[in-house]
């Protein structure tokens, strides 16, 4: 009988019905979190040792050249090097190029090379190869997810080894930050020809660290290039990184994402789930490094349909929602209140416009319903001049954490007399309804490397794509066409601030929030090194012993 | 009828269901929003730069033809085309992670099997006393809890606070424990319900009482004609469980990162890759077919009279 009554507990253990167990406190570390800093002299610093970082989903192909993909643009730099750098600050520095002169005319850029790089498989990397892997960027066409980066490149040359030489139709003002993303690292001419179609499987690059194995499903593992000595100027160690093995395991689940951090199988990973942020915090062996993809989650209205397409009810929504009860609520806090529509780490955002943001007041929103020819009803809701009651759709993906947000907006909207239905699809289904202009309103996010998104999401010439809200105002247009080849970054910001100036009166979107993302690190990893868009380097990276 | 000939009419059976199945997963498929090329162009490409890498891809062909040429593939040369995403082939893609899923499912379900068998027996061998009473509670709970729910109290106890099983990943034994339990727990409180029910059921038919009155030995009474007849439905359920394991076991697979079929099929789906997800519908399918058709053959091994009433 024993037997049995011994199977029953385990049965009501694992049922969770049993007596709590009695928790093991994690080993304290004496350390203080500290922020990732440049690494300390050579001496001091252990050689070898493996960093396990956490990926959502398994990247389907390696070849930086394809269309985007999760998980692919965090492997990139390790195995990819790019021609220029981009810190998180969004400052461009020396990297394969050791220097480069912009022309008085905007139409060219010549790059001079480090001498002697070479990519895995000992070939050399000079302004040749530079030269196949824009010419093969450039032939992807629209697979290419840098295909308007260089859709005002003339032509890329390599009149020497070390020089290459790009010219342009028109300056362009995003070519920079095209070149510096992880989807334009510099791959090998001759691996690409030997491999073919597998290149995707097998990658070479000329990155700190090499591609290893990949198992399906599992872990693609990286280890140290020994030959490496072209890291980016802002790193103190150019050379060989220090740590043996780079891997990165494929976990889907956020929350086991998190548990496995705790249980010490992963090292780093990325995060922004509010429940798993407050989880980890309070591990003493997890640093929270904040980190930003320059994102924005905004209401984006269809303007081209009622009741949408009058700008007054669109101002009167705004004076409606209030955002930082958003943040609060739906997200336990974690994203702050936006009032621009450019995200605040991008260059261009203009501080100063915070003043033009409506603070949140019901009575100017029910003036402006009324100016907008909506007269108010004995239960508060409104009705249009053409008999209609005021009653909006509101279509979201459902991803996290939409569902929250639309809920809170939802509630806001309701006590302001306007009743919204939430209509949540999946992600493929919302892109092509609202692409197709099949719609009122929408929750939508953007991550973007550049002021640009504003030309992308909202010009006259994108309406059918990826201008959703069917904007259109000739005067948006000319500044956005104007920035994107103004190579002055004053005169730059000085348009986009004008843009934005017309943007947050027209409200074609209302911007809600920018995300607070983080990357989590365990506490014993050293001199990692954060980019723009969350991209790491951990090329002088250890592991303290 | 002979055994060769009840076994070709079970094949052309499952082959017919193998076409209505893929037929109606190819128009689905063909009729759900959007298709590989948003993933491929994104969002920035024209209406005509879409249509340019579908007529590429020789997705502006009308639908049925189309399926024709896929069946022909399937059927004729075991081709299940290329994945639209890496293009790389699809049977390959399915073919490594099911293995995955067969060695994690049929774990799962030989524990549960045992487990669930013994519970069961011993609840109907003690039935109505607190031992049944016990068990039955215990495989209510084992019934209820819901998988991520055990999933994720398994890692926190074995992972996180007691350090001894890793809780992500493949690739040693070690990695096996807290996914087959997960899997294996509620599989085996169903097995042991039916088993008890069954059990108390066989245990109450005449046959039963005669054969120990005329003196048969008490062990043989109870595995010709207890354990005999009262498994025949067991062998049913733990035939469906094991596919369900098979084609399902999507939850435990995406929690403890196993790198699985589901996982690979739900990847397809937020890619839009549909040739693979088309396969493994169709892997799902054939598992289904085969799975009955062992079902069957042990049914008849046990049991005398469905060999008899198909003859």
């Amino acid at each position: 009988m024993k037997k049995y009554l011994w199977f029953l507990l385990v049965v009501l253990i694992l049922s969770g019905c049993a007596a709590p167990l009695a928790p093991v406190t994690p080993a304290p570390t004496a350390e203080p979190v500290s922020e990732p800093t440049a690494a300390e002299p050579t001496a001091a610093i252990p050689l070898g040792g493996t960093v396990t970082r956490a990926l959502t989903s398994e990247p389907t192909s390696l070849d930086p050249h394809g269309p985007i993909g999760s998980g692919q643009s965090v492997i990139f730099p390790f195995l990819f090097d790019t021609l220029v750098y981009r810190q998180a600050d969004n400052t461009y520095h020396p990297y394969l190029a050791e220097s480069w002169t912009v022309a008085d005319d905007g139409l060219s850029v010549e790059f001079k090379l480090k001498p002697g790089i070479t990519f895995h498989d000992g070939s050399p990397l000079n302004a040749e190869a530079v030269q196949f892997t824009y010419q093969r960027l450039m032939d992807l066409g629209t697979k290419s997810p840098l295909a308007s980066g260089f859709a005002s490149v003339a032509a890329v040359e390599a009149p020497d080894d070390l020089t290459l030489r790009v010219t342009f139709t028109q300056p362009s003002s995003i070519f920079f930050s095209t070149i510096s993303t992880p989807y334009a690292g510099i791959i090998s001419p001759d691996a690409a020809a030997a491999i073919g179609e597998n290149f995707g499987q097998t990658p070479v690059g000329s990155g700190p660290f090499k591609f290893d194995t990949w198992v399906p499903g599992e872990t693609v593992t990286l280890v140290r290039n020994e030959d490496y000595a072209w890291g980016p100027a802002v790193l103190e160690n150019q050379g060989a990184a220090y740590l043996d093995q780079v891997i990165f395991k494929i976990v889907p689940d956020a929350a086991m994402q998190a548990t496995a951090f705790l249980s010490g199988e992963v090292d780093i990973l990325f995060i922004n789930s509010p429940g798993q942020i407050a989880r980890l915090k309070e591990d003493p062996a997890a640093q929270m490094i904040e980190t930003t993809l320059n994102s924005l989650i905004y209401l984006g209205f269809n303007t081209q349909k009622p009741p949408f397409d009058n700008v007054l009810v669109r101002q009167a929504f705004a004076y409606a929602i209030d955002k930082q009860e958003l943040v609060d609520v739906a997200l336990a806090g974690t994203g702050a209140a936006a009032f621009s529509p450019l995200a605040p780490t991008l260059p261009g955002f203009d501080a100063s416009l915070a003043s033009l943001e409506r603070v949140t007041d019901l009575t100017k929103a029910a003036e402006l319903l009324t100016e907008a020819g909506y007269a108010v009803q004995a239960d508060g809701s409104w009705l249009g001049s053409d008999g209609q009651p005021l009653a909006v759709e509101l279509i979201i993906s459902t991803r996290a954490p939409n569902e929250a947000l639309a809920t809170v907006l939802q509630e806001q909207l309701k006590k302001a007399g306007i009743e919204v239905t939430i209509r949540a699809l999946e992600a493929a289904a919302v892109s092509e309804t609202t692409t197709a202009g099949d719609y009122q309103a929408m929750l939508w996010r953007y991550d973007w490397n550049d002021a640009d998104v504003l030309n992308v999401y909202l010009s006259t010439s994108r309406i059918g794509r990826t201008n959703r809200s069917g904007y259109s105002n000739p005067q948006l247009d000319e500044l956005l066409e104007q920035a994107s080849h103004e190579l002055d970054q004053t005169v730059r910001d000085r348009l986009y601030s004008q843009a934005q100036v017309i943007l947050i009166d027209e409200l074609p979107w209302i911007p809600l929030y920018t995300p607070i993302d983080f990357i989590v690190m365990r506490t014993s990893i050293e001199g990692a090194k954060i980019g723009s868009m969350g991209r790491m380097l951990l090329n002088e990276a250890y592991v303290k012993p | 009828m002979t055994f060769a000939k009840r076994l070709f009419r079970r094949a052309a059976g499952g082959l017919a269901a193998l076409l209505v199945a893929s037929f109606l997963a190819f128009m689905i498929l063909e009729a759900s929003p959007g298709d590989v090329t948003d993933i491929l162009v994104g969002d920035s490409a024209t209406q005509a730069e879409k249509d340019a890498v579908r007529q590429e891809m020789g997705l502006d062909r009308p639908v049925i033809p189309r399926y024709f040429e896929f069946m022909e593939n399937l059927l004729l040369h075991g081709d299940l085309g290329r994945s639209a995403v890496n293009n790389r082939p699809v049977t390959e893609l399915i073919a490594q992670r099911f293995v995955n899923t067969f060695l994690l499912a049929i774990s799962a379900t030989l524990l549960a099997l045992v487990v669930g068998v013994q519970f069961g027996l011993h609840a109907a061998l003690h039935s109505r006393t607190w031992l049944d009473t016990l068990l039955s509670v215990a495989m209510a709970a084992g019934l209820s809890t819901p998988v991520f729910g055990l999933a994720i109290l398994l890692t926190q106890v074995f992972s996180v606070q007691l350090g001894w099983l890793p809780a992500i990943g493949a690739g040693s034994i070690r990695h096996f424990v807290l996914p087959v339990l997960s899997l294996a727990v509620p599989t085996a409180a169903v097995i042991a319900r039916l088993t008890r029910s069954s059990l108390l059921e066989t245990l109450q038919m005449q046959y039963v009482t005669t054969a120990h009155g005329k003196g048969v030995p008490r062990n043989l009474v109870w595995r010709r004609h207890i354990l005999r007849n009262s498994l025949v439905p067991v062998i049913s359920l733990v035939g469906v469980q094991f596919g369900h394991l098979l084609a399902g076991a999507f939850i435990v697979e995406t929690i403890f990162a196993w790198p699985g079929l589901g996982r690979l099929t739900v990847q397809a789906i937020f890619d839009q890759d549909y040739p693979v997800v088309l396969g493994s519908v169709i892997l799902a399918v054939v598992i289904f077919q085969v799975l009955n058709l062992i079902v069957d053959l042990i049914h008849s091994l046990l049991d005398p009279r469905i060999r008899t009433a198909e003859a």
